[in-house]
C-alpha cells in the first residue's frame, strides 16, 4: 500500500484524470484545489494569484492510496499527462501506508483500499 | 466565470433549449413591434414660430415681428441657434435646442417666452404661433383632390373642412396642410366713391358688419310644466343667403331712408389672397393636402392609417370628387427596408455555403448559422427596449455585423468539431468533450467579441446628423454582437452537444487539404525570412498611407429617395399666375421623359406650418419609375444632367436639383436647401447683395460647382406709400388714418366670420378691385378723419415704385445672405478647400462682414474632428482589453499591430473603387479593426496555449498557425462575404452602405494575409515568457513527440 500525492498544473487536470480512469484497478483518487508557492516564490509567474499581500500559484493536489503493483502505472500516468517541460509542472510523492480500514464493512489492510 | 457560464448551459441542456425557444418567441414579438422608417430622423430639436402678418413687406416683418421674437428667444437655456426668415406677410423664427432636450419641454419654454414677444409686437400685426411637431421626414403623404367639374375653390373647401378634419384624427398625424386652390370668402367690395357720397368710411362698414353678425342665449323661461330655452338668432346665414344677409345690413339712416351695404358695396364670394398654388402634370391647378407626421411616430403605421382613412373619406365625398395619392413615403420605407433585408438574406445564404465548404458537415454549419437569427432577435429585443426604430441604418448595422455575428459561434463550433474528430477517450462522456472544447476557446471568444463592441464605441460619440445617422447603426451592431456572445457561449455549445454525434470525420475536406498545402510552404518561408516579410508589410502600410491624400472626402453619400425634386427660382417680382404658367410649361417638359411618373409644382407656400416660400419659388416633385426600367438615362446623375439642360433652356429660371427628404432635412438643419452654404453676415442689405454676387461668381467658376445660387434679397417690386407729414399737418390727419387706408382699403381685412355648420369663412372687407389695381387709382382713394376732412391719398402721401428685398434672413441676431451650391462629380472636401482659397484671394469684405461655411461640409468637419479624438481612445481601450485578456503587454501589442495593416486593404479598396473617405467609410474602418483584432486574438491565444504546453517556439507557431488556418480563414471569409450583397446592391439606400462594405471587404483581405503570415513571423518577438525546466527533458514520456492531430 502506497500513498501517492501529486501537485500538478490545473490546466493539465483533465488529461491526467482521463488517463487515471484507464487504470482499471485504481481504487480512486481525491482532488483538491490548492494554492502555494515553489522555488520561484510565485513572484513572477503570469498565472499567480495575489491574496492580500501574498502571491500564490494555483495547483491541483491529487491523492490516492493504491496497492503496490499499481504505483508505477499511476505515477507514469500522472507524470506523462502533467508534463509540459516548463518550470512548475509539479511533483509526485510516494509514501508507505501502514493501515487501511474500510468503514462500511470494517475490513482491514490491502483489502480495504 | 466564462467557463462557469458554458458549463451551466451544458449541464442544463433542456433549460437552455427552452430559453432559446423563449428568446425566439420574444424576439419575433419585439420585431413586429418595432417602428419602421426609411432613414433615421436626423432633424435637430427645434421649434418654429410662425407669424402671419397680412400684407406687411419683408423689412417691416423683420423689424416689427421677427426682431422682438428673436430677441426673447435668444435668452432661452440650451438654445444653440436662433435663425429667422422674414418674407412678405410671414415671419418664421426657428429656435434650435441642444441635443437631448425634450421636444415638448422645448416647446414649453418657447411658449412661455412667446407671451413676452407678443407684447412687444405692435397690436394687430400678427399673432405668433408654434409650428407643427414634425421632422425632416415628416411629409409622409401627399394627395390631390380632383373633381369632374368642381372649381379649385370648391375642392379647397372640401379639403379644408372634410378631408383634413378626418385625416387629423389618424394617430400619428400632427397636421394636414392644404396647398393650392382658393379659400372661399364672403367679400364685401366697397366702392370708395359711393362711401364718400354717403359720407361713410371703411370703419363704418367694419363696425356695421361686426354689429350685425351675432347670436345670443337668454337662458329659459318657465311655463306651467316645461321650460323654454331662449335663443336669439342674428348670425349671417351660410351660403348665398348669407350674401343677401350682408347686403341688407344697414349702415345708417338718412332722414328715414336706410343706407344698406348693397348701396355702397358689391357683396359676393371671392377667394382669399393667396401665396401659393399647386399644379400637376401640366394639367393645371389642383388642390393638395400634405400629411405631416408627428415626431417619433411609426411611419409605416401612420401611412397605413392614413390610407385606410382616405378610403373611408372617399365614400363621403361629393360625386366625381376623388382623392388621388401623389407621394407616399411608405414606398420608400419598403424599398429601404427591402434593400437591407435582401442583403441580409443573401449574406446568410453565402455564409451557410462557406461554412459548409470549410466544415464539410451540414449539421455543424447549421449550428453556426443558428447564431445569426438568434443574435438578430436579441438585437431586435434590445432595439425595442432602447426605443430604436428599424430603418436603413439600424438594419444596415445588422448587415455589417452579420459576418461577425457568426464569428464567436464559429470559433466555438470549429473547436468542438476538431475535438470530436480526435480519437475519443472511452471514459469521457460526450458532453464533457464538448464542454472542454468550448471552454478552451471561451475566453478568447469573449474578449474578441467584447473588443468588437468596444470598437463601435466611437460611433456613440458622434454628434449632429452623423450621430443620428450612425448612432443607431452602432447600437444595433453592439446589440447583435452582445447577442452573438450570449449565443456562442450558451446555446451553441448545447446545440453542438445535441446535434453533433460522437464520430466526426477526422479527415480534412478537399478545400482544407488544398489550402493547407498552399499555406504550409508560405508559412515556412515566412518564418525563415522574417525580416523580408516584415519589411514588405511596412512598405505596404507606408504606401497605403501615402495614397491617403489622393482620396477625396465627403460627408455621407447621397441617399436615393426614388423621388426627385427641383427648385425653380424665378424673378422675385413674378406674380403667382405667371409662376404657375411657367410651372405648367416645365411640367410638360418633365412629363416627356418616360422615367417621370408625375410632376407636381408647389408654387409659393401652403398654409401656415409649411415651408415659407415666396411665389417666385416653385418646388417641383418628380416621381420616378424604378431605376431598372429607365430608358433615356442610366443613372440618377445622368437624368439630373439631362433634366437640368432641358429645363434650363427656359429663360429667367434658376434650378436646383435635390430630393424631397434631403431638401427638407437640409432646410430644417441649416435653413439652406443645398449641400454647401456660404453664409455672408453683415448689416446692410445692399452690401450683402453686392458681395454675395461676387462670392457667387467665384464659386460658380470652381469645377464641380452646380446649382450655385444666391438667396434673393432684392428685386421685389414694391409700391411704397410714404405719408407726407407736412401735408398731413395741414389737413389735421393722422398717419394712422393714412395707414388705415393702406391696410383696409387696399390690403383688406377679415372683419368677421360666417358659420356654415362647422365651416367658418371670413367676411373680407376691401375696396373693389378697380379702385386699387394701379398706382393712380390708389392715389385717388380718400383719406378721412373724424372731423370729416377728406382728401385723396395722393395729396397726403408720396406714392412710388421701388425695388425691395423679398426676404430678410437672420442668424445669430445678424442679417445674412446665403450663397448655396451643390457639388457634382467631385468630392465635397476638396471643393471646399479650393473655394475657400479662391474666396480669400478674390473677394474683399468690408469691416463687420464675414463669411462662414455651412451645410454638409460643416457636418463632415465635425464628424472628422470627433473621430480624430475618439478613434485613438477606442484603440487604447482595445489595447487595455487585450492586456486584460492575455495578461501580457507584448501579446497585446502584437495584436494591436493588426490594426494599421488592416487599413492597407481598406484604403486601396476605396481608391480602386473610386469612392471617397466619408463617415460611412470611417465606420467601415472601425468595423474592420474589430475583425482584424478578432483574428489576431484567435491566433495568438492558441500560440500561447501551445507554448504553455511546452512546445518549442517554432513548432508552436507552425502548428498553431496550421490548426488555426481554418477558423481564421472562415471568420474572414464569412465577414467579408456577409458584406458582398451590400457591396453589390443597387437598391434604395445602398449608397450609404457601399463605402463601408468596400472598406471592410478590402481590409479583411489585407488583415487576413497579415494574420496568417506576418503575425506568426512576428510572434517570436512578442511571445509571452515561458521558462523551460532547468534540464529540458525529452524522451518517450514527452508529449511534444505525439503525432500531429492528437495534440490538444
Amino acid at each position: 500500500m502506497k500513498l501517492i500525492v501529486a501537485f500538478i498544473k490545473p490546466q493539465m487536470l483533465p488529461d491526467v484524470i482521463l488517463a487515471l480512469h484507464d487504470i482499471h484497478l485504481l481504487p480512486g483518487i481525491s482532488v483538491t484545489d490548492v494554492r502555494g508557492f515553489g522555488r520561484g516564490r510565485a513572484k513572477d509567474a503570469s498565472d499567480r494569484v495575489t491574496e492580500g499581500t501574498m502571491d500564490f500559484l494555483h495547483r491541483v493536489r491529487l491523492e490516492t492510496v493504491c496497492p503496490d503493483d499499481l504505483v508505477e502505472e499511476t505515477i507514469v500516468a500522472i507524470e506523462r499527462n502533467a508534463h509540459t517541460g516548463l518550470r512548475g509542472d509539479g511533483k509526485i510523492y510516494v509514501a508507505n501506508v501502514e493501515q487501511a480500514i474500510r468503514i462500511s464493512t470494517g475490513e482491514r489492510g490491502e483489502a480495504a483500499v | 466565470m466564462i467557463n462557469k457560464i458554458i458549463e451551466g448551459a451544458l449541464r442544463q441542456k433542456f433549460l437552455s433549449v427552452i430559453f432559446a425557444l423563449g428568446l425566439v418567441a420574444y424576439g419575433v414579438y419585439s420585431t413586429l413591434q418595432l417602428n419602421l422608417e426609411a432613414f433615421p430622423d436626423v432633424t435637430n430639436i427645434q421649434v418654429q414660430i410662425n407669424t402671419e402678418a397680412p400684407g406687411l413687406a419683408a423689412v417691416e416683418v423683420e423689424q416689427l415681428i421677427t426682431f422682438p421674437i428673436e430677441t426673447v428667444m435668444n435668452g432661452l437655456p440650451d438654445v444653440t441657434e436662433v435663425r429667422s426668415i422674414s418674407k412678405t406677410g410671414l415671419s418664421v423664427v426657428t429656435v434650435v435646442f441642444e441635443e437631448g432636450v425634450d421636444t415638448y419641454f422645448a416647446r414649453q419654454l418657447v411658449l412661455e417666452r412667446l407671451q413676452i414677444a407678443k407684447e412687444r409686437i405692435p397690436e394687430g400685426l400678427g399673432d405668433p404661433e408654434m409650428g407643427p411637431i414634425t421632422t425632416g421626414l415628416g411629409q409622409i403623404y401627399k394627395y390631390i383632390l380632383v373633381g369632374d367639374n368642381e372649381s379649385p375653390m370648391e375642392l379647397r373647401t372640401i379639403n379644408d373642412w372634410l378631408v383634413k378634419f378626418q385625416l387629423r384624427t389618424v394617430p400619428g398625424v400632427t397636421d394636414v396642410l392644404s396647398f393650392g386652390g382658393d379659400v372661399r370668402q364672403y367679400q364685401v367690395q366697397a366702392d370708395p366713391r359711393r362711401l364718400l357720397a354717403y359720407g361713410l368710411t371703411f370703419d363704418d362698414l367694419r363696425d356695421a358688419l361686426q354689429a350685425n353678425n351675432t347670436n345670443a342665449g337668454g337662458w329659459y323661461i318657465e311655463g306651467t310644466q316645461e321650460q323654454l330655452v331662449i335663443r336669439g338668432e342674428g348670425l349671417i346665414r351660410g351660403g348665398r343667403e348669407g350674401l343677401v344677409d350682408i347686403e341688407n345690413i344697414v349702415l345708417k339712416s338718412e332722414d328715414g331712408t336706410p343706407v344698406y351695404i348693397r348701396d355702397v358695396a358689391n357683396v359676393r364670394f371671392g377667394s382669399e389672397i393667396r401665396q401659393g398654388a399647386v399644379s400637376m402634370n401640366a394639367e393645371g391647378e389642383v388642390v393638395m393636402g400634405v400629411v405631416l407626421q408627428l415626431k417619433g411616430a411609426n411611419t409605416k403605421e401612420v401611412i397605413e392609417g392614413v390610407q385606410k382613412k382616405i378610403q373611408d373619406i372617399q365614400g363621403s365625398l361629393p360625386d366625381g370628387v376623388e382623392i388621388v395619392p401623389v407621394y407616399d413615403q411608405s414606398e420608400l420605407v419598403n424599398q429601404a427596408i427591402s434593400t437591407v433585408t435582401k442583403a441580409l438574406a443573401e449574406a446568410a445564404v453565402l455564409i451557410v455555403i462557406v461554412l459548409f465548404l470549410f466544415l464539410w458537415n451540414v449539421r455543424s454549419a447549421l449550428v453556426v448559422v443558428c447564431s445569426i437569427p438568434l443574435s438578430m432577435l436579441i438585437a431586435f429585443i434590445m432595439m425595442r427596449w432602447f426605443g430604436l426604430s428599424a430603418n436603413l441604418q439600424s438594419l444596415g448595422g445588422l448587415a455589417i455585423g452579420i459576418g461577425m455575428m457568426v464569428d464567436g459561434s464559429l470559433v466555438v463550433v470549429e473547436n468542438i468539431v476538431r475535438h470530436l474528430s480526435e480519437p475519443a477517450h472511452e471514459s469521457e462522456p460526450h458532453t464533457h468533450r464538448v464542454l472542454r472544447a468550448a471552454q478552451e476557446v471561451g475566453k478568447p471568444v469573449f474578449f474578441a467579441v467584447l473588443i468588437i463592441i468596444v470598437v463601435f464605441l466611437p460611433l456613440f460619440t458622434l454628434q449632429g446628423v452623423e450621430g443620428k445617422l450612425f448612432g443607431p447603426m452602432a447600437f444595433t451592431v453592439a446589440f447583435a454582437m452582445l447577442g452573438s456572445l450570449v449565443v456562442a457561449l450558451t446555446i451553441v455549445p448545447v446545440l453542438s452537444a445535441l446535434a453533433l454525434g460522437g464520430k466526426m470525420s477526422e479527415e480534412d475536406n478537399f478545400l482544407m487539404r488544398f489550402l493547407k498545402r498552399v499555406y504550409h510552404p508560405i508559412l515556412s518561408w515566412a518564418l525563415a525570412h522574417r525580416r523580408v516579410v516584415i519589411g514588405g508589410a511596412v512598405v505596404a502600410l507606408v504606401s497605403s498611407l501615402a495614397t491617403l491624400p489622393l482620396l477625396g472626402t465627403e460627408f455621407v453619400p447621397e441617399l436615393d429617395e426614388g423621388t426627385m425634386n427641383v427648385r425653380v427660382t424665378m424673378n422675385p417680382s413674378i406674380s403667382l399666375e405667371e409662376s404657375l404658367r411657367i410651372a405648367g410649361r416645365l411640367e410638360k417638359k418633365l412629363m416627356k421623359y418616360p422615367e417621370v411618373t408625375y410632376a407636381v409644382s408647389h408654387v409659393g407656400r401652403p398654409e401656415l406650418g409649411g415651408d415659407p416660400e415666396p411665389v417666385s419659388n416653385n418646388e417641383i416633385w418628380i416621381g420616378l419609375e424604378p431605376q431598372a426600367e429607365w430608358t433615356t438615362a442610366g443613372s440618377r446623375e445622368e437624368l439630373v444632367r439631362m433634366l437640368s439642360e432641358d429645363l434650363g433652356e427656359h429663360p429667367g429660371v434658376m434650378l436646383n436639383f435635390s430630393q424631397p427628404i434631403a431638401t427638407r432635412v437640409d432646410e430644417l438643419l441649416s435653413g439652406v436647401k443645398a449641400q454647401l452654404a456660404v453664409k455672408l453676415f453683415g448689416d446692410d442689405l445692399d452690401i450683402l447683395e453686392k458681395k454675395g454676387k461676387e462670392i457667387e461668381a467665384v464659386i460658380n467658376a470652381i469645377p464641380g460647382a452646380s446649382d450655385v445660387q444666391m438667396e434673393q434679397i432684392s428685386g421685389e417690386a414694391q409700391l411704397v406709400i410714404r405719408a407726407d407729414r407736412a401735408e398731413l399737418a395741414r389737413y389735421g390727419i393722422n398717419v394712422a388714418e393714412v395707414m388705415e387706408v393702406v391696410s383696409t382699403a387696399i390690403g383688406g381685412d377679415a372683419v368677421t366670420q360666417v358659420l356654415e355648420g362647422q365651416r367658418r369663412f371670413d367676411v373680407y372687407l376691401r375696396a373693389a378691385e378697380t379702385y386699387r389695381d394701379d398706382p393712380e387709382s390708389i392715389g385717388d382713394l380718400w383719406v378721412s378723419n373724424d372731423a370729416g376732412v377728406r382728401v385723396p391719398l395722393s395729396q397726403v402721401a408720396d406714392i412710388r415704385l421701388v425695388e425691395g428685398p423679398p426676404t430678410v434672413s437672420r442668424e445669430d441676431a445678424q442679417r445674412r445672405v446665403v450663397i448655396q451650391a451643390n457639388v457634382r462629380g467631385r468630392d465635397m472636401g476638396g471643393f471646399v478647400v479650393e473655394a475657400q482659397k479662391e474666396l480669400q484671394e478674390e473677394v474683399e469684405l468690408p469691416a463687420g462682414y464675414f463669411v462662414t461655411w455651412g451645410g454638409q461640409f460643416e457636418n463632415q468637419q465635425r464628424a472628422q474632428a470627433t473621430l480624430m479624438i475618439v478613434v485613438p481612445i477606442s484603440l487604447g481601450l482595445i489595447f487595455l482589453l487585450l492586456y486584460l485578456s492575455f495578461g501580457s503587454i507584448r501579446n497585446a501589442l502584437l495584436i494591436i499591430l493588426n490594426v494599421p495593416f488592416a487599413l492597407v486593404g481598406g484604403i486601396f479598396a476605396l481608391l480602386l473603387s473610386g469612392q471617397y473617405l466619408s463617415v460611412p467609410s470611417s465606420v467601415g474602418f472601425i468595423a474592420l479593426f474589430g475583425v482584424a483584432v478578432l483574428n489576431g486574438v484567435v491566433m495568438v491565444s492558441y500560440f500561447n496555449q501551445l507554448l504553455l504546453q511546452g512546445l518549442p517556439m517554432d513548432e508552436a507557431v507552425t502548428r498553431g498557425a496550421m490548426l488555426r488556418l481554418r477558423p481564421v480563414l472562415m471568420t474572414a471569409t464569412v465577414a467579408s462575404l456577409g458584406l458582398i450583397p451590400l457591396l453589390l446592391s443597387t437598391g434604395i439606400g445602398s449608397e450609404v452602405q457601399r463605402p463601408l462594405a468596400t472598406v471592410v471587404v478590402g481590409g479583411l483581405v489585407s488583415s487576413t494575409v497579415l494574420t496568417l503570415i506576418v503575425l506568426p513571423a512576428l510572434y517570436r518577438w512578442f511571445a509571452i515568457s515561458v521558462e523551460p525546466a532547468a534540464q529540458p527533458q525529452t524522451g518517450p514520456r514527452s508529449r511534444s513527440l505525439q503525432p500531429e492531430g492528437v495534440t490538444r
